[in-house]
């Protein structure tokens, strides 16, 4: 579904990105992990269509994100880091808004248990400039899912997210993954990943270090049988280092 | 797909005119602006009908600006290549086009074609362009136009007028949208940075001329084929820009040469932005945007500080350099303030003092009488210190106040802590005065000694008094964004400054009833200023110690 094949992201003299592939499947969550200044932001920037690549190819669904990105985007939900939703609008609005751009109005039918998941419902009218970081983080969740989409990209979505908010939102990603969607989320906790992610991808200064599932993230970092992700990224990353 | 984005500007100026409307934090103020703008407008346009009083003898900027039309000409034509060249480099720059973070992270990542997603945002782009450059200077003349001697023919040259600088600003940003969207941003500094220097040399020319031959000597920029090439639009625009200067019909044929422009600009940009993916050259700019507007609802100069910090840090970057702390306790608040004034820009401090130092200078030297030049160096520090007050030093105790989480568990007497606040801002307000003393004190002449007196003295602690009651009104309105408290403590500033500074009178009066020497005058003026500060002071301390944040 989203394949990453040879991404290099230059800033200046800098290589953000460099070289790296990989793949996300129907139906698999996969956890982009790695220290500050991996690339972890800017990979998925890329995958938006955001960003430009300098080489390498990004295909959403088959879709090549830069000779194709209005097809590519269609099949594309994205989360940023820091959510900036449009101060004048609603919560409701927002959703209508995005079911409009991706032309799946007929998907709003589906807005209030979304929002009630989210527990956004009773703020469905109030304005996104009074909405605190967290119902905010929620909001860009709930327009990720309002329009369906067969690949999501979530750049640290549990960042400022109540408990209650963090397990409703964890479900739905699972919820996307059992009904055949490709999940990829870039996150800092570890314990989370663990338990939500079937693979991990983890870079480190732009490149991939290493690629697989828990149990063979196990095999390759030579780590003992009780050690974390956390105690294996951490070896990883200083090898890599 | 036009149909989202229609919808979300429809939301988005449905909910603010709604917001504006309902909320009296934000009705109120409109109301305020309205109404002031609202009686210009109806005193304008009940003395519009009326006969100019018969007066041939009288000077008008518009006869002026007749018998030197071609100069006129050829200097708004100047102002407008400088104009083109500004926009042309903004666009090399990557300042030209900036979104909204909203629209990054919804409109960007959405199926909807660039070229729609800019077709929808160039309106915006254009409209707050020529809301900034052109409708201040058309309201102006309109309303203005008529004590200057510069009065529009008719209706329809007033909208000819305007509809041709409209033109011209949106032909510019939109030829400069096309340059950033074509060579992205980092790729063409050079050609940016020579464009500056080209507006530079141009400015230098047409400064050189007019020194040399008067207003008259502008014309040979006109002249000049290269210039004419390159702006035909800086022409027609100039065209009716000077028709309108000397009373003479507009007519639409300038504004439709414009349009002829205007419109392939467009054209081309829209075929551009459908080829490229500008959406990361504008990230950069778009962000900083962003920051500077919210740096500017908060406090004036924080937005101020950010660009310098930014356009310091490009040019040296890792100069950065710490002080040592010095002293216990209030001193040491006091010294970490006075270092916080001294690390931004070394000009802040240098400006001051060195402008007040050389106008003073100028005057003892050129004036012929001595006495009237100082008692207008002494008027300028006055207006200069009333510009600190009201533009700085409301906003820097704003943000004082926010580090008040910070400085009220420490040991210190919140007296300390107020005049540890406000030392740094009586100082900057007072630096024009002192460099303006120095010239005065070598001077031979005891009324240049009691000149710079005043300056050294009387005028800071003036400045204590105003600065101290600012404080309090600040702990009272201590939050920048909310433009009804912005109101407010200007409201309240003005109408308790008339007490506080008549509280100085009687030191003023007295020795002067007496036939007090005059320095022993300037010496009760400022015990007088002194003793209201301490009142103050304790005030301020009060309210200080009550003050409870958000």
């Amino acid at each position: 579904m989203l394949e990453i094949v040879g991404l290099t992201k230059y800033f200046g003299s800098l290589a953000a990105v460099n070289g790296l592939s990989f793949r996300v499947d129907a139906g698999e969550i996969v956890g982009l992990l790695g220290p500050n200044g991996a690339g972890k932001t800017t990979t998925i920037r890329c995958i938006a269509g955001i960003l430009q690549a300098d080489a390498g190819e990004v295909r959403l669904c088959g879709k090549d994100i830069v000779r194709e990105p209005e097809a590519a985007k269609q099949t594309l939900a994205y989360v940023p880091e820091t959510p900036n939703p449009y101060e004048m609008l609603t919560v409701m609005e927002h959703l209508r808004f995005i079911a409009a751009a991706f032309g799946t109005e007929d998907e709003l039918a589906s807005a209030q248990p979304l929002l009630d998941s989210l527990d956004l419902w009773e703020k469905r009218n109030a304005l996104a400039a009074t909405l605190s970081k967290g119902m905010r983080q929620k909001l860009a969740c709930a327009c990720a899912f309002i329009h369906r989409p067969e690949i999501l990209c979530f750049d640290e979505p549990l960042v400022g997210i109540d408990p209650k908010g963090a397990r409703a939102l964890k479900d739905r990603l699972m919820e996307r993954r059992d009904a055949g969607k490709a999940v990829l989320v870039s996150t800092h906790m570890l314990d989370t990943a663990e338990r939500l992610c079937d693979r991990v991808v983890i870079m480190h200064q732009g490149a991939l270090v290493v690629e697989g599932t828990m149990a063979e993230i196990h095999e390759r970092a030579h780590a003992e049988a009780d050690a974390t992700l956390e105690d294996m990224f951490l070896q990883l990353t200083e090898d890599a280092q | 797909m036009t149909r989202a984005i229609l919808l979300l500007s429809f939301w988005q100026i449905r909910n603010a005119v709604r917001t504006s409307l309902t909320e009296p934090r934000k009705l109120i103020p409109l109301l305020v602006i309205g109404l002031a703008f609202g009686l210009q407008l109806v005193s304008w346009m009940m003395f519009r009908g009326m006969q100019r009083p018969n007066a041939p003898e009288v000077f008008t900027i518009g006869a002026y600006m007749a018998n030197h039309a071609a100069a006129i000409h050829a200097l708004v034509f100047t102002f407008l290549v400088l104009g083109a060249l500004t926009a042309i480099q903004s666009g090399f720059g990557g300042g030209a086009l900036t979104f909204p973070l909203a629209d990054i992270d919804y409109l960007f990542p959405a199926p909807i074609p660039r070229a729609l997603v800019l077709a929808m945002r160039l309106p915006a782009i254009t409209g707050r362009a020529i809301m900034m450059a052109v409708f201040g200077i058309f309201v102006m003349l309109m309303v203005f136009g008529r004590t200057l001697g510069l009065e529009i023919a008719s209706r329809a040259d007033g909208f000819a007028l305007f509809a041709a600088l409209a033109l011209f600003v949106s032909a510019y940003v939109t030829l400069a949208i096309a340059i950033e969207v074509a060579f992205g941003t980092g790729h063409a500094r050079l050609a940016g940075r020579t464009l500056n220097v080209l507006a530079l040399a141009l400015l230098a020319w047409v400064g050189l001329l007019v020194w040399r031959n008067g207003v008259d000597g502008a014309v040979i920029v006109e002249r000049n084929w290269v210039l004419a090439a390159l702006f035909p639009p800086s022409r027609w625009a100039a065209n009716a820009v000077v028709a309108a200067l000397t009373n003479r019909p507009i007519g639409w044929a300038h504004p439709g040469l414009l349009f002829a422009f205007y419109a392939p600009t467009v054209a081309l940009t829209l075929w551009l932005a459908r080829r490229r993916n500008f959406y990361e050259a504008t990230l950069v700019g778009s962000e900083r945007a962003a920051q500077l507007r919210a740096a500017r609802q908060g406090n004036l100069m924080a937005a101020y500080a950010l660009r310098f910090q930014r356009s310091a840090a490009n040019r040296r970057q890792g100069r950065a350099y710490t002080l040592p702390p010095v002293g216990r306790g209030a001193l040491a608040l006091l010294w970490a303030n006075l270092c916080a004034v001294g690390k931004r820009p070394i000009l802040n401090v240098a400006a001051p003092l060195g402008l007040g130092a050389a106008i003073s200078a100028a005057i003892c030297v050129y004036m012929p009488r001595v006495a009237e030049g100082l008692g207008i160096v002494v008027g300028l520090d006055g207006y200069v210190s009333w510009l600190i007050v009201m533009v700085a030093a409301r906003s820097a105790f704003q943000l004082s106040l926010q580090r008040h989480s910070l400085t009220r568990p420490l040991p210190i007497a919140p007296w300390k802590t107020v005049a540890a606040e406000v030392a740094p801002t009586v100082l900057v307000g007072s630096l024009f005065g002192w460099g303006a003393a120095l010239p005065m004190l070598v001077r031979p002449e005891a009324i240049a000694h009691i000149f710079a007196a005043i300056l050294l003295f009387a005028a800071p602690a003036a400045m204590s008094c105003l600065s101290l009651l600012l404080y309090t009104i600040a702990i009272w309105y201590p939050t920048g964004q909310d433009k009804l408290q912005q109101l407010l403590s200007g409201l309240v500033f003005m109408a308790l400054m008339g007490p506080v500074l008549l509280c100085l009178t009687p030191f003023i009066l007295i020795p002067l009833l007496l036939s007090a020497p005059p320095l022993l005058t300037v010496a009760s003026a400022t015990f007088g200023g002194l003793c209201v500060s301490a009142g103050l002071l304790i005030f301020s301390a009060y309210t200080l110690r009550r003050y409870e944040p958000a």
